[in-house]
């Protein structure tokens, strides 16, 4: 297996950088399969066993977030491993978790095992998802200096696209084994193990990390630009300890509950606030629109990033995002009555979501330097899981008071949207109090230049 | 460390494969999305109902 050592994966002259986003968004892609589960959701529920018993709404809810939760887990325990096992061999342990994900699920389902699904697709799946999800990240930052932005967005806005394939592809599988008599779900699973397992190892075969003391032709490493452009290394244990790694940590948790907040909701909210003015098909397609901007502006707004700086990129997110989302729900039936308006509006803060996933590994290039990126980046990623429990306990959590109380649910989205205002206003604050890391934070004997340092 | 230079036939197959999924998905998203503007106003159905029959 030396073929999967980072030693083994050392481009040679006149390797093309840009054959290494595609092998990035072959991962991504493949494990953003799981924002598409619900498309397994019904079918599960609709199974019984032998005595007849299905399962309830929660317990497959439960599959969903183990494999979230295992996600956050391992991308913050093998970041470290990642990095000195090199991205090909992280790729290939990803693929095999993931892929065998679903096989082990698949068997839980025909023996109707919801403990064997959890173990499956959650926990082994889970594992594939964040070593998945982190292991590109550091190598496209040492090919594209010049470009970290545009490179991490590529690639994590293939974590976006996975789901329009994931959903689709689903469904597709389950519709046509369900015409040849086979059972359905575990028959996809199959599939889509294999199909999965196949195409992330078009990553793993592809995936180069540069040569020492590789960089791109004609670029020199620019003169310090900013104060917060490091040209210095920090290791991943000594950046857990910077104040700038917790502040990053409570800018991606502030934007991704403010997102989690519309998205939570996207289909119900619109019904609600354009009463007699939306159809439930129609809302539908505005949940899908969304999925678009989410992924648009992952490359948009990573990319843009590159130009404006990291941190005036979040600046926009939150300042605008606080304006937009204080606003919208100023557009309902009953007082502005646009509709237009509350989809440009939703689609723009979608977009904002998407884009603060997106640059956050390029910001974290900036304050720490490429050595350990993706460990750091690993670690960062609870903010995520954090944010994935605490979105969705505020908004059911009103929504359930209102309902209980029979107070009209336009408010309730209302004082949903601005909470989630309060949040921007934090993560504002969190990103102006970001400075530049303290130099006893920064490796003794580590070169300054990312690509050489990689190795 | 022997490898030969990169063809640009190489780089565009190897971002034909990713992009033939991922357009695959665009696709059906975007058609998807495309229902909230072809779809007509529901006569102030209840939002939670089931979904409307699709008239197009």
């Amino acid at each position: 297996m030396g073929f999967l050592d980072r030693d083994h994966s050392v481009a040679g002259p006149g390797f093309s950088r840009w054959l290494v986003p595609p092998a990035a968004l072959a991962i991504h892609l493949s494990i953003g399969q799981v924002y598409a589960f619900s498309v397994f959701k019904n079918p599960l529920l609709a199974l019984k066993d032998t005595a007849g018993q299905a399962w309830s709404l929660k317990e497959v809810g439960y599959i969903f977030s183990i494999a979230f939760a295992v996600l956050g887990l391992s991308a913050a325990l093998f970041g470290k491993w990642l990095e000195s096992a090199g991205p090909r061999k992280a790729m290939f342990v990803a693929a095999c978790c993931f892929g065998s994900g679903f096989l082990v699920g698949s068997a839980g389902v025909l023996l109707h095992s919801l403990a064997l699904i959890y173990l499956g697709y959650g926990v082994i799946g889970g594992i594939g998802l964040g070593i998945g999800y982190i292991s590109p990240v550091s190598t496209l930052i040492k090919w594209f200096p010049d470009r970290p932005g545009l490179a991490t967005g590529l690639a994590i806005m293939g974590f976006g696209g996975g789901a329009m394939i994931g959903g689709p592809l689903g469904k597709l599988l389950m519709d046509f084994y369900a015409a040849h008599g086979r059972p359905s779900i575990a028959s996809a699973w199959i599939t889509m193990g294999i199909l999965y397992f196949l195409f992330m190892m078009f990553g793993v075969f592809t995936v180069r990390v540069p040569a020492e003391g590789w960089k791109p032709e004609g670029w020199t490493q620019p003169a310090q630009t900013s104060a917060l452009i490091t040209t210095h290394n920090v290791e991943v244990n000594s950046a857990f300890r910077t104040p700038q790694f917790w502040l990053l940590w409570v800018i991606l948790c502030m934007n991704v509950t403010a997102g989690i907040g519309i998205i939570e909701q996207a289909s119900p909210m619109v019904q609600d606030l354009f009463k007699g003015h939306v159809t439930a098909i129609a809302a539908t397609g505005f949940v899908g629109l969304l999925s678009l901007f989410n992924m648009g502006g992952r490359f948009f707004w990573a990319s843009v990033s590159d130009f404006l700086g990291r941190k005036n990129t979040y600046f926009i997110f939150f300042a605008l995002g606080a304006v937009l989302y204080f606003l919208l729900p100023q557009t309902e039936v009953d007082r502005w009555n646009s509709l237009p308006l509350f989809v440009a509006i939703t689609c723009v803060v979608i977009s904002m979501y998407g884009g603060g996933f997106a640059t956050i590994p390029a910001y974290l290039k900036d304050l720490f330097g490429g050595y350990h990126v993706s460990a750091i980046h690993g670690r960062l990623l609870t903010a995520w899981s954090v944010a994935g429990i605490v979105g969705p306990l505020i908004v059911n959590g009103i929504l359930d008071h209102y309902i209980k109380n029979h107070m009209p649910k336009t408010e309730a989205y209302a004082l949903i949207l601005h909470i989630m205002t309060g949040l921007l206003m934090v993560g504002f604050i969190a990103n102006l109090l970001v400075r530049a890391v303290s130099e006893k934070y920064w490796m003794a004997d580590q070169p300054k230049d990312v690509a050489v340092a990689a190795h | 460390m022997s490898e030969q230079k990169s063809s640009p036939a190489l780089v565009l197959a190897a971002w034909v494969v990713v992009s033939v999924p991922l357009g695959w998905g665009v696709y059906k998203t975007a058609v998807n999305a495309a229902k909230l503007f072809h779809s007509p106003p529901s006569a102030a159905a209840p939002a939670t109902t089931g979904p409307a029959p699709a008239t197009k």
